[in-house]
């Protein structure tokens, strides 16, 4: 065959072309119906249409597939938003809550964004101290905001705060229908400032205001108290982990020991967690070795957290835990830790199940994000997340009582049942009377969801 | 030999000329696509410069909150418990999206997952699902609570919704008597609780309304997946319940749920011939040049008065709208304007030959089921021509919309502008009021009615005017 020269190839592919080109337009030509203007609109409209063809061809397999990248999004929507969207725009409201928005894609509740002034109240619980005037507020049954108790050693019981004051003013405003929360955040403020508080108390007729310099006030994470003089029955209750809670654990216990403690409980129901080290240092009050708790690295890795020595300086006593299902986090690990080794006896209802490690970050605005790092397990090696602990005996709360009244709490006074046989004072056979009217009353399950909202003391 | 080369060269040629050809068509039905994906957009009304809004307020670049999320991300990706895959990634970037346009607190703002920009592009074109109505999420108050709710704008037209008798304004409190949750049911509940605190003096009491707002939570359905179900899902069957104005109890309706279509223009001859009634059932790609030709039928006709009805008419496009203006409002400023951030904007309707428009009487039927782009053609026709509207107050969202898709397939709508009709007052939030207000008496005959004798009247006007020439 003879090669094809050029001077023929050119005027054939160049016609192939124009046929291809007329091929494009007539569709709009037959479209427009003698038009004219639009031919020449289409005519002009070519270049690009035949550009766009190439374009989308290569473009076709890449999209749809391909995940949207996180960052680029983000920033392309908030330009487009920042240029066309009819309203204000506020970045950095919009910014959080892309981050909120993003973290939950994550399935992790763990995982969260805290602004600035959320990031900034945790802190205070983890310090375990704020600045205000330390006295524990409440509502009553009116829906007036009331002290329950004013602290010890605070400016509120200098001033002579007592308890049932009815709070009516903050700084000459009053503060009838605002909530506790708002209340409490009038109250609260830097070191050094005056607060002036107006309370109602019965039995005096005028209002009472009093001026109170707000200092550095300090939570009590712990509370203590002889429940049985004579058999040596003491009792801790442990409200949250925190950076302080284990030196007041530790003043409890001595408090306790010069009372001939011999049998301890500790309650750690409602108690939400806190820090890790508070739990492990806790954690190693009651274990004599081995580890407390087994933090399992992202990839795999197990790195067991020992018992501290240096926390031995009590005397281990027979123990009764008092756990239910809002004892959560660190309150897990301790009672993990003790029902693995056997030290103590967990009485009450399944525990609440967050087996997850979270980081703090501080981010370059004020602002951190809590991310779940790792996953820990208790010495046994069990991963209670979603789970929950099981008690050793199970105990429901009737429907309601007050924590650590001997007449309606339940949990409390089985527990020292509990007790008492450990410390040899009951017959064991008390042990399985009260496993039995557990399944008997299992059915009975009460669940009150997380509906209501409580305030922080 | 040169036979045999010329013949490939002509079936090349034809070939080619095929390929281009079928190219072409292709492309028409990309373009249509993307048309559809700006469908809502008022950038490409005609007449207004396209280029105009993008590029003025680029320059207060503040790259602090893009850091924050950018170390937020890098943390996830390198410390999160289970390592983080591409498609976690897909995920996180959607839900940031949606966070972020719902904390606008906007309803027409939002972020839109794929089989919803579906729904969305399929609503342009006639097609609807679910209980076939427009629904929209409303902060409505109730005593000191504000939470949003699930309200009805209109049923359209041969839906099982409309069948089934739902009306505009009507409040869906409950579906399957699962109550139709607010976006955050919580603050409700906290909100219910500190007022019965306030109150009840009995501690039980106050227990009792806890566990009740507790099991409302559990057992009901939150706003947004009830708005996803009922007008997405066919081929089932819901009971709604509906709180309605002026009926004391709430009111149960069952829906059988199916797809449909509808075509947008109809009309029918009424008063011995003399009228038309021309029915916008939705505005798509069609319905402007079906207008058209419904117009020049009825002039053949030798119908003297029109009457236009965009009673539970809502959504479409500005550019559908416009196209269907330009049936009565040759070769004009619309009357509308569009007003964005940082401009506003007359919006002109083009020409239109003289044979595919309606001079003659008009009259306009409205009522609260005429919604955002129906009622900004029935401010543009009572603008320009006088033209006088008979029913009840429109609905009162003349709100420009865009709609963006982005590369996965979801997109965004977003609020860019507002039709203000520049004779009118501003229409938001109050609606357009009618000039001959007639109230529903659920059949819309006594509107018909009403409208049919203004129209009489208009026609006897112009009758009067030709023979005074």
């Amino acid at each position: 065959m003879k090669r094809i020269s050029i001077d023929k190839l050119v005027p054939a592919l160049f016609l192939v072309f124009s046929a291809f080109v007329v091929g494009f337009l007539s569709p709009d030509v037959l479209a427009s119906r003698g038009d004219l203007r639009k031919v020449t609109a289409s005519l002009q409209l070519l270049p690009q249409r035949l550009e766009g063809l190439l374009v989308q061809a290569q473009d076709q397999d890449k999209e749809q597939s391909e995940p949207l990248p996180v960052i680029e999004t983000y920033s392309a929507v908030l330009e487009r938003l920042k240029a066309d969207y009819y309203g204000s725009v506020d970045e950095r409201k919009l910014t959080y809550s892309a981050i909120r928005g993003m973290l939950s894609a994550l399935d992790d509740p763990f995982t969260r964004f805290l602004d600035p002034e959320e990031y900034k109240s945790m802190r205070e619980e983890n310090e375990g101290n704020f600045t205000g005037i330390g006295a524990q507020l409440d509502t009553n049954k009116n829906g007036e905001v009331y002290v329950k108790e004013p602290l010890p050693d605070t400016p509120a019981m200098r001033a002579g705060v007592k308890a049932n004051d009815v709070i009516v003013s903050v700084d000459d405003k009053p503060i009838k229908n605002l909530d506790i929360e708002q209340v409490v955040k009038m109250i609260r403020g830097p070191a050094g400032t005056k607060v002036k508080l107006g309370l109602r108390r019965a039995g005096v007729p005028k209002i009472i205001y009093k001026v109170i310099t707000r200092q550095v006030v300090q939570f009590r994470m712990v509370k203590s108290q002889m429940l049985d003089e004579k058999n040596g029955i003491g009792y801790i209750r442990l409200y949250q982990f925190n950076e302080q809670c284990d030196a007041q654990f530790d003043q409890a216990l001595t408090q306790l020991e010069k009372h001939n403690l011999k049998g301890l409980i500790l309650d750690l129901r409602g108690n939400p967690g806190g820090l890790l080290q508070a739990a492990v240092d806790i954690g190693s009050r009651f274990i004599p070795s081995g580890p407390v708790v087994v933090i399992q690295e992202r990839g795999g890795q197990k790195n067991p957290i020992y018992v501290k020595e240096e926390k031995h300086n009590h005397k281990r006593y027979p123990l009764v835990v008092l756990v239910d299902k809002h004892s959560a986090s660190a309150s897990e690990i301790v009672s993990g830790a003790i029902k693995d080794t056997g030290v103590g006896t967990l009485v009450g209802t399944k525990t609440f199940g967050k087996g997850r490690v979270q980081t703090i970050m501080p981010l370059q605005d004020g602002s951190a994000v809590a991310i779940t790092t790792a996953k820990y397990l208790t010495p046994s090696g069990t991963d209670i997340h979603k789970k929950g602990i099981e008690p050793d005996i199970k105990v429901d709360p009737p429907d309601t009582f007050e924590v650590g009244d001997l007449k309606t709490d339940v949990q409390l006074t089985k527990g020292i049942q509990v007790l008492k046989v450990q410390m040899g004072l009951l017959p064991k056979s008390v042990l399985d009377e009260l496993k039995r009217a557990a399944q008997a009353g299992s059915t009975s399950d009460t669940a009150v969801g997380a509906a209501g909202r409580t305030a922080k003391p | 030999m040169k036979n045999y080369k010329a013949s490939i060269l002509v079936l090349l040629i034809a070939a080619f000329f095929a390929a281009g050809w079928a190219a072409r068509i292709a492309s028409i039905a990309q373009e249509r696509a993307a048309i559809r994906q700006f469908g809502a957009s008022p950038v490409r009304a005609p007449g207004v410069p396209i280029a105009a809004t993008r590029l003025d307020s680029a320059a207060d670049i503040d790259l602090g909150p893009l850091e924050v999320m950018l170390t937020v991300l890098r943390s996830v990706r390198e410390h999160f418990v289970d390592p983080i895959k591409p498609s976690d990634e897909g995920r996180m970037a959607r839900e940031a999206l949606r966070a972020m346009l719902a904390s606008l607190d906007d309803p027409n703002t939002r972020f839109l997952d794929p089989d919803q920009m579906k729904l969305v592009g399929e609503a342009l074109n006639g097609q609807y699902h679910g209980i076939g109505a427009f629904l929209a999420i409303k902060k409505i108050k109730v005593g000191n609570i504000q939470e949003e709710h699930l309200v009805v704008i209109t049923p359209i037209d041969n839906g099982p919704a409309a069948k089934a008798g739902l009306r505009p304004g009507d409040d869906i409190v409950a579906i399957d008597g699962r109550d139709v949750l607010p976006l955050d049911p919580f603050q409700r509940a906290s909100e219910v609780i500190k007022e019965e605190r306030k109150k009840a003096v009995d501690k039980d009491v106050i227990r009792k309304h806890i566990e009740s707002e507790t099991k409302r939570i559990e057992e009901g359905i939150p706003i947004l997946k009830a708005e996803r179900t009922l007008i997405s899902e066919d081929d089932k069957e819901f009971e709604l319940t509906v709180v309605r104005k002026g009926t004391p109890k709430p009111i149960k309706v069952r829906i059988k749920t199916q797809a449909f279509s509808v075509d947008p223009v109809s009309w029918k001859l009424i008063n011995n011939d003399r009228f038309a009634c021309i029915r916008i059932s939705c505005f798509t790609d069609r319905t402007a040049d079906e207008l058209e030709g419904a117009v020049r039928d009825l002039k053949s006709k030798g119908v003297k008065g029109v009457i236009l009805d965009l009673r539970n008419t809502a959504a479409g496009s500005l550019e559908t709208v416009l196209s269907a203006a330009k049936v009565f409002i040759p070769g004009r400023v619309f009357a509308v304007e569009h007003k964005s951030r940082n401009r506003k904007l007359p919006i002109r309707v083009e020409q239109c030959s003289e044979d595919r428009v309606w001079s003659g009487p008009l009259v306009v039927l409205v009522n609260s089921g005429t919604a955002r782009m129906a009622e900004v053609l029935a401010a543009a026709l009572k603008d320009n021509l006088s033209t006088k509207l008979v029913g009840e107050s429109s609905y009162g969202d003349p709100s420009a919309v865009t709609l963006v898709e982005l590369r996965d397939g979801s997109g965004i709508t977003m609020t860019t502008g507002r039709l203000v009709p520049l004779r009118s007052p501003d229409i938001y939030g109050k609606g357009l009021s009618p000039d001959v207000p007639v109230a529903s008496d659920g059949t819309q005959d006594k509107q018909l009615n009403e409208a049919v004798e203004l129209l009489q009247s208009l026609a006897a006007k112009t009758m009067q005017a030709r023979a005074g020439k």
